[in-house]
Formats: C-alpha cells, sequence, structure tokens
C-alpha cells in the first residue's frame, strides 16, 4: 500500500523530532520513512526509536510471568500501544527535498509510510550521471540505494564496524562501482584480505602490487621516518644522515656511486642510495685522519658512537626490507590508469614500513594531483583517485602522529580541490585520529558493538542520534547507517553482498576441517605420507 | 523552666510516649480476653488452602465517579460503569453519564449516581448469562450507607411515598430500567422537579424552598439505588458476588478491630477463607421495600502473601459451593485480586486528568478559563 497510515504526531514536537501515537495494529519500524502531513507543506523523516506497551500489563507489581499468564488468559490479546520518535529530514515539496522545517508538525498530525516512488527517487542515481549501486533500504526492499560518485570523493569515506561486520564487502561493492564507472583506486590492503580480488566487468582491470619503495625517491624525512632517526628523536644522527644523504645523492647523480660500494665492499646496485649511504658511512667512520675525499664525512671523535648506531640502523634497514626497498621501482601512484583498481598487497610489512609506504603514495598521489591541476606537470595522471586504507586505525591512530596521518589529513584538506577522496576502514573507530576522522564527511557504520566506539561514532556524525547508536550493536551483518552528502538524506541500508571474488571473506572451518579429513581418510596411506613430508 | 501552673505545657516527645502503648494494645491486641477469643475463633473457622475452581463464564462490573467545581454553585460529574466478562472471547460494555448538578450534598449523590449505574448495568449483563457476577464491594454497605443514609437521615417524610408513586405513575418511569439515573436526565429532570413541587405544595399549602425541592430530588435518587439492587437480589441471585478490597465491616467478628485488620493479623500468609456467615440483607423502613435475601460473608485470602479480601455471596451458600467459588476466582487472581474486577476498574476508571481534561475542551465554551472556579 503506498500511502500507508501509520498514526498521528503526539504533543510536544519540535521542528527536529517529534513522537507519534500508532494506530492500533500498526507496528512502525526503526529506520522507516515517513511522510507526516504539516499545515501547508509534508515533512519528511525518519523513525529513530519505538517503543511498545501493553494496557492491561502497564502495572510494575507484576514481578511474575504467571501473572501475565493469568491476564492474558482473561483478556485474550492485550491491547497493545506502540510510541515511535520520528527524526525530521526535510520539507518535501513537489516530490523534492528542500531544508529543514522550522516550525514542529502539528499534533494530531496524520504520519504516512513514506511512498516507495518518493524514496526511489531520492535514492536514485543523480541526474545525468550513475550512482554507486550500494544496496536496499533495510526496511524497504524494493528501494536501492545509490551513492554520488562526486559527492564520495569529495567529502571522503569512513566504513566503520566490528569485524566480521561487513567493511571489506561494503568497500568491495564501492570499488566495484567505481571501476567500473572509470574511476581511479587503489586500496591498502594491510591483510592481504583483497589478494585474488576480480571485478565483474569487462574493462574493469585489478592489480595487485607489491609494495615497492624505491629508496632513491625518498626524500630525508622519509629516509629518517624509516629507519627510527628523527631530528627530534636523534639530532646528531640525523644531521649525519643528511649529510651522508646528500653526497650519495650526489654520487648518484655522478654515476660514481658503484665506486664507492666495491670500496666499502657492499653488495648493492650501482643506483642503489641507500647502499650508497650506507658506504659513505662506513668509510667515514675508517678513513685516514688526512683524507681529502670530500665525500666522506668528517667528524670530532666523539661523534663516532652515534655514527656508529646510525651506521647500525642503515644496515639493519637494508637487510630487514632489502626485498622491498628496489632502486629504480618507481612509485606505487605510477600503476594508476582509470577503470583500474590497483591493490596494494601489504600482508607482509611491518608497521614502520607500511607506514612510510602508505604515506609516501598518499603524498604522491596528492602531489601528482595538485601539480596537475594547476598545469605544472603530470598531466597523464589518472584523477580523481579514490584510495582506501584497511585498519586505518593502525595507520592514522589518535594518540601519536604518524608519517600516514599527516598525509591522510592533508589529502582530507586539500583532496576535495585536487579531485582525491579518502576511504577510512576500521574496526576501532575510537583509536582513530579524531581529527581525520571528523572529515570524513560520509559515513557507512555498520555493527557497532562496543559503548565507547559508539559514542565516539556519534560525536563524529551529524545526523546520528542517540537511539540509533544503541540500535547499532542489533545491525546484522551487512546492515548499515548510511550519512553524509553521498546520499541526500540518512539511511539504513542493506549493503548487498559482492558479486565477484574477493579473499578475506570469513573462514568457513567446518567445512574446511571436513574437507581435509575427508582427504586425509581417501588417500592412500603412502600418499598420506608423501604429503606430509614423511 | 516554667514555675507550677495551673495549665500544663507539654512536649510533644513526653505526649508520645505516653500514647504509644495505650495505641498500640489498641491495634494489636494479642494478648488478653480479645485477641484469645479472636484467636480461638479464627482457629475454629479459617479453612486453609482453596481448591481449584472450574467456573469459566465469570463476569465483573465496576464503576467510577469524580465531580469537579464548575462555579460557585455547580460541580460538573462523570459517573462510569463498565462491565467484562471473559468467554470464548472477551465481551467488554461501557457506559458514561456526564452532567451538572447543584453543589447540594453532591459529593453522596454522585456516588449515588454511580451505584445505580453499577447496579443497571449488572442488571442489564444478567442476560449474558454469567456463572458468576463480581461487583466491586458491598450490597450490605449499600442498604446502610451509615449516616447519610438519606438526606433526611432515616426519618424520611410521608410525603416522600406519594413522590416517588406520582414519579412513576405520572412518567410510567420504572426506576430499575435503563443504563443511568433518571433523575439526572436532562429531559425529565425538569419534569421531575414539577412534580416533586406541587406535591411539596400541596402538603405544605405554601411554594416549596429550592432546597426541600434538591432534597426531595436527592431522595429518589437514594431510592434509585435500593429498588434497582433489590431488582438485581431478585433476579440475580445465586450468581452475585461482592468483592472488598478494603472495609472497616466488623460484622464477622464483633470485635474492636475491623475483621480485615483481625484475618490480615491472626491468619497464616497461606491462602485460605472464613466459613460462611450468613446475615440477612434487608431494606431500611423508608424505602417500602419488605424483600429480604440471605447473605454469606466470608474472608478470603487468593494468594500467598497477599491481603485477604472481604467477600459477599448472595444467597446461603454451604461450604463446598464457597469454596469452589473462591477456587475460581483464586485461578484468574493476579496478586490476590480477581483479575476480572481489576479489568473493569481500568475500564472505569475517571481520573483527575479526565475531569479536567472534560470541562476544559467538552463543556459549553462559554463556561471556560476565568469563568471557572479557582483559576
Ligand atoms: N552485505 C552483506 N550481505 C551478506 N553477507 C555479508 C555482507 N557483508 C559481509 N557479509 C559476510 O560477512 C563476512 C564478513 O564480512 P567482511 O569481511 O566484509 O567483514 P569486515 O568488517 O571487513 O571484517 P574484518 O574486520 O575482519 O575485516 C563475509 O564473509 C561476508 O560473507
Ligand atoms: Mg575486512
Amino acid at each position: 500500500m503506498e500511502s500507508e497510515v501509520l498514526g498521528r504526531i503526539a504533543p510536544n514536537s519540535t521542528p527536529v523530532q517529534a513522537e507519534m501515537i500508532a494506530y492500533a495494529g500498526v507496528v512502525p519500524k526503526v529506520g522507516d520513512y515517513v511522510v507526516v502531513d504539516s499545515e501547508e507543506s509534508k515533512l519528511l523523516g525518519m523513525i529513530s526509536n519505538v517503543v511498545r506497551g501493553a494496557l492491561e500489563l502497564a502495572r510494575n507489581d507484576l514481578l511474575q510471568a504467571n501473572y501475565y499468564d493469568t491476564i492474558l488468559e482473561v483478556v485474550g490479546s492485550p491491547s497493545d500501544w506502540l510510541k515511535a520518535t520520528i527524526r525530521m529530514i526535510g520539507i518535501l515539496s513537489g516530490g523534492e527535498l528542500t531544508g529543514l522545517p522550522r516550525a514542529p508538525p502539528p499534533t494530531g498530525a496524520l504520519v504516512r509510510r513514506a511512498p516507495a516512488d518518493l524514496l526511489r527517487r531520492i535514492f536514485a542515481p543523480p541526474t545525468g550521471r550513475e550512482g554507486i549501486r550500494l544496496g536496499k533500504l533495510l526496511t524497504r526492499g524494493d528501494v536501492t540505494v545509490h551513492l554520488d560518485p562526486d559527492e564520495l570523493i569529495s567529502r571522503h569515506l569512513a566504513v566503520l564496524a566490528v569485524t566480521g561486520g561487513g567493511k571489506s564487502n561494503s568497500v568491495a561493492v564501492i570499488l566495484e562501482e567505481i571501476v567500473r564507472m572509470g574511476g581511479v583506486a587503489i586500496l591498502f590492503d594491510v591483510h592481504s584480505e583483497y589478494t585474488g580480488m576480480s571485478l565483474g566487468c569487462p574493462h574493469c582491470e585489478v592489480e595487485t602490487v607489491d609494495p615497492v619503495l624505491d629508496p632513491n625517491t625518498l626524500t630525508v624525512d622519509e629516509l629518517g621516518s624509516l629507519l627510527g632517526v628523527t631530528y627530534d628523536s636523534a639530532p646528531k644522527q640525523f644531521i649525519y644522515l643528511k649529510s651522508a644523504f646528500k653526497r650519495a645523492k650526489e654520487l648518484l647523480i655522478r654515476e660514481r656511486l658503484g665506486e664507492y660500494l666495491t670500496r666499502a665492499e657492499i653488495e648493492a646496485d650501482r643506483d642503489d642510495l641507500l647502499a650508497g649511504i650506507q658506504a659513505i658511512i662506513q668509510l667515514s667512520l675508517s678513513r685516514e685522519k688526512e683524507s681529502d675525499d670530500r665525500f666522506l664525512i668528517p667528524f670530532p671523535s666523539n661523534d663516532r658512537g652515534s655514527i656508529e648506531s646510525l651506521l647500525a640502523k642503515v644496515d639493519f634497514v637494508r637487510s630487514k626490507y632489502g626485498r622491498v626497498l628496489k632502486p629504480t621501482a618507481g612509485e606505487l601512484a605510477d600503476h594508476l590508469n582509470y577503470g583500474k583498481l590497483v591493490i596494494v598487497d601489504l600482508g607482509q610489512l611491518d608497521s614502520d614500513l607500511t607506514d612510510v609506504v602508505v604515506g609516501k603514495t598518499l603524498y604522491t598521489i596528492l602531489m601528482r594531483a595538485k601539480l596537475k591541476r594547476i598545469g605544472r606537470g603530470y598531466e597523464d595522471f589518472p584523477t580523481p583517485v579514490f584510495a582506501v586504507l584497511e585498519e586505518a586505525h593502525a595507520l592514522i591512530p589518535s594518540i601519536e602522529r604518524t608519517y600516514t596521518s599527516s598525509a591522510a589529513a592533508s589529502i582530507a584538506k586539500e583532496g576535495r580541490k585536487f579531485g582525491v577522496g579518502l576511504c577510512l576502514v576500521s574496526q576501532r573507530p575510537k583509536r582513530l585520529n579524531p581529527d581525520v576522522l571528523s572529515q570524513m564527511v560520509n559515513k557507512i557504520i555498520l555493527r557497532v558493538v562496543e559503548p565507547e566506539d559508539q559514542a565516539y561514532v556519534r560525536r563524529a556524525t551529524e545526523f546520528l542520534s542517540e537511539e540509533m547508536v544503541s540500535y547499532l550493536p542489533s545491525l546484522d551483518v551487512g546492515e548499515a547507517v548510511v550519512v553524509g552528502p553521498m546520499v541526500r538524506i540518512p539511511a539504513l541500508v542493506k549493503v548487498r553482498l559482492f558479486e565477484g571474488k574477493r579473499g578475506g571473506e570469513s573462514l568457513k572451518a567446518y567445512d574446511m576441517w571436513r574437507e581435509g579429513l575427508r582427504r586425509r581418510l581417501n588417500a592412500s596411506p603412502d600418499e598420506y605420507y608423501d604429503s606430509i613430508g614423511g | 523552666m516554667k514555675v507550677e501552673s495551673e495549665l500544663p505545657f507539654e512536649s510533644i516527645e513526653e505526649a508520645v510516649i505516653e500514647a504509644r502503648s495505650r495505641i498500640s494494645s489498641f491495634l494489636f491486641p494479642r494478648s488478653g480476653v480479645e485477641g484469645d477469643a479472636l484467636l480461638s475463633v479464627i482457629r475454629r473457622e479459617w479453612r486453609s488452602g482453596i481448591g481449584q475452581g472450574s467456573v469459566e463464564r465469570i463476569a465483573a462490573i465496576d464503576g467510577s465517579n469524580n465531580s469537579e467545581y464548575l462555579t460557585l454553585g455547580q460541580v460538573i460529574f462523570a459517573v462510569s460503569a463498565s462491565f467484562f466478562m471473559k468467554d470464548t472471547e472477551p465481551v467488554v460494555a461501557r457506559k458514561y453519564q456526564i452532567g451538572v448538578m447543584d453543589d447540594y450534598h453532591y459529593r453522596e449523590r454522585v456516588s449515588l449516581c454511580r451505584e445505580t449505574m453499577e447496579l443497571k448495568m449488572a442488571l442489564r449483563s444478567l442476560e449474558l448469562g454469567p456463572e458468576i457476577l463480581l461487583m466491586d464491594g458491598s450490597f450490605l454497605a449499600m442498604v446502610d450507607r451509615g449516616l447519610w443514609s438519606t438526606p433526611y437521615g432515616q426519618k424520611v417524610p410521608y410525603h416522600m411515598r406519594r413522590i416517588l408513586r406520582e414519579v412513576e405513575s405520572t412518567l410510567g418511569l420504572n426506576l430499575t430500567e435503563g443504563l443511568v439515573s433518571y433523575t439526572h436526565l436532562v429531559n425529565l429532570m425538569g419534569k421531575i422537579e414539577e412534580i416533586v413541587a406541587s406535591v411539596l405544595e400541596e402538603e405544605s399549602g405554601k411554594p416549596p424552598q429550592r432546597d426541600e425541592i434538591r432534597r426531595a430530588m436527592a431522595f429518589i435518587e437514594r431510592y434509585e439505588v435500593l429498588c434497582s439492587l433489590n431488582e438485581l437480589l431478585r433476579r440475580g441471585r445465586s450468581v452475585l458476588v461482592a468483592v472488598a478490597k478494603r472495609s472497616s465491616s466488623r460484622l464477622y467478628f464483633n470485635s474492636r478491630l475491623p475483621d480485615m485488620e483481625v484475618v490480615r493479623r491472626y491468619t497464616s500468609l497461606e491462602p485460605g477463607y472464613l466459613s460462611p456467615k450468613v446475615v440477612e440483607l434487608s431494606f431500611p423502613e423508608y424505602s417500602g421495600i419488605d424483600d429480604t435475601y440471605p447473605i454469606s460473608l466470608t474472608y478470603v485470602r487468593l494468594e500467598r502473601a497477599t491481603s485477604p479480601l472481604r467477600v459477599e455471596v448472595v444467597g446461603n451458600v454451604d461450604e463446598s459451593v464457597l469454596e469452589e467459588l473462591l477456587g475460581s476466582l483464586a485461578r484468574y487472581s493476579v496478586r490476590g485480586y480477581p483479575y476480572h474486577l481489576r479489568r473493569v476498574h481500568e475500564l472505569a476508571k475517571i481520573g483527575r486528568d479526565l475531569m479536567s481534561h472534560l470541562s476544559r475542551n467538552l463543556l459549553i465554551p462559554e463556561v471556560s478559563g476565568r469563568e471557572r472556579l479557582g483559576e
């Protein structure tokens, strides 16, 4: 029924919120949309809470259910009453949504369920464009919700939920839609959750790349944070690092770095800057007093200890990250293209390196987008870019400043102008840097259980009412509160299941064990012992 | 300190201490002749435990009334009577009577109106064939209203008989019919007043005072209760049961303590009841009603650790019949009170809120705002 009557407005309504008394037999549902007949216009609202009672059972001395039995036996079914809280969303005029009402709806005003075609219009893709098909309204299986890609990019996105709440699935759905449109996306996959992901459209390309870091492209500061040597924490070491860096750079340009590597007996590529730095420090420590090699660093003898520990750090990082540090590997941003998703598989890296890889890539993307925009090069750099960070609370924590968090803060601030959209995915919202989170104006909030997380999400989110927050723990997997300019009005959405292939779905322990056991029992003893290497 | 004086100057503490022992022996005569005598009566008459009853068609009736000053000399009143019966489906009925009356003994008259409506509702519902019809209160108390028995006390002038006869015959009225009180019906009130005035004038030879007319009207209201009750007892007999939660009656034990207090204090917390005591219900002489009815009176605790109830069953019922009846009530009792009665109570209830809503919103618009008293 299109204009199903639900109830009437009770006294004490405000322009923001009203209570509705329901007609007998009507059970309003949280998250459903309603239309309130106001004086001149109609108001659109959302049911944010429903309270129910029964007249016959409304006594506080009935402290054993046996009394309920007796009463129900006598009266048959109790006279239910229902009271719903309605949050006002906007004024409807001619099927169009305009600003928030300035006056409360009249007491006694009729409240109807919002007709499906109205909602379809509201959640349709923006006119003349395609939308991101996210899913269906939770309370209306017949209304599809689309997100506006322009708003998504320019106002960023946070996807928040407990683990297993359906964050990665939501991200996969959005990425698929973006790439299908021709969008440019990069996903930092901290737990190798998306490796082997494929999208279901002919022109969609997915490239999984190993994180490589070209040391030659690093700045001294980036290098410093990789080594754990910053001006603040170890000023002496940082100064020597800077000298060594400058000298190694010059040698690289003069194509003389190989010479020093040989002298220091370091096996490395002739243009490996970090190896060159190591060589210079090492040779400086062991040089003869009278040496006039200007590429070695002179130092007073009491600085020897500092320089030795700097050398140890460089050596350690080189051997530890050898696989990742690839001179002349280029930038991850080089892989970006239209209609393509780049997945950076960070699963093998530790957090320090992850921080540098992600932070550096974000800075690079922002810088290139900026230069392109102001016409100073990078004309071919594909923009706008949508960058997704899984485990954002680890990369952008609230307690310390990381390289990635500075990069993210810059994008949050400037990305809008240059076409870089950020998407933060986290299961511990309260550990996420609040300044950055609050700039993610669009939000997809799935199941959130922890009260502190709830409170945090509420503070960072405009429309979210107390009642809606209390409703978050009871959301099922894939059910989400969606707010922000990417939807025209806040919505409770059942996110659709990503149709393509994605790694990282929940393990099916039982099936895997059964299958393993079946294979073990079917295998001949020889094969079995072969397979376990016996 | 005051020096010796003729007049005392007590402190409240002294007075309390002095009074305390007297008060407690008055309230708790656990020992002494009275206490011991009561205990032995209880031991003899109290039946521990109540069996399972099997009566299903239990109905209940209750009413409610409320009133509020509208002008300096007039009140608005609202009275209701409601009915509930558990059949295969629950059956409910409710009737309101709302009006305005002079503030002449208005509290008594409003409760008379309620009694009339409850009795008439009961009369009409007999057709539905309930096996038990529960009423809130006491039949005995209805005939014996204590001090305010009639506006004339017990000495009702002889000419009232004539007035009643003329009202009934001139208007062709049977006061036990319908669902509301006739004297408050707007279209009848004027006619009845005319009859009253003309009889009074004939009796005394001069035009009656306004108060005289009002007094006679109030008597008719009282009479309406009595004849409706008589009609109900006559027709309803075996199914009628009155249940009271509160009562100061001393009819059973004839003790200084009210019966209910005796049962509350001297019986265990377990369910049980007193063997019925049969008393006779007769109507006051001024009513001219000669019929009498036996009433079986008992006190019962329907559920463990709940307050006892006073129960009147119309007729001379033996103990097995009584136990079956009480067992059926216990089966549908919630916190020691028959749920059917609770239900009708809730249906009938006329609260303060409803009253002010009525007088503010539903009455003649001219009588509003400042014209109402106290605003
Ligand atoms: N919209 C949905 N409809 C149906 N099932 C879903 C939906 N979203 C997620 N699921 C199921 O729930 C499981 C977990 O989802 P997902 O991996 O997206 O959770 P997550 O929040 O990313 O978890 P984690 O924090 O562990 O990364 C998946 O296996 C998927 O099958
Ligand atoms: Mg995930």
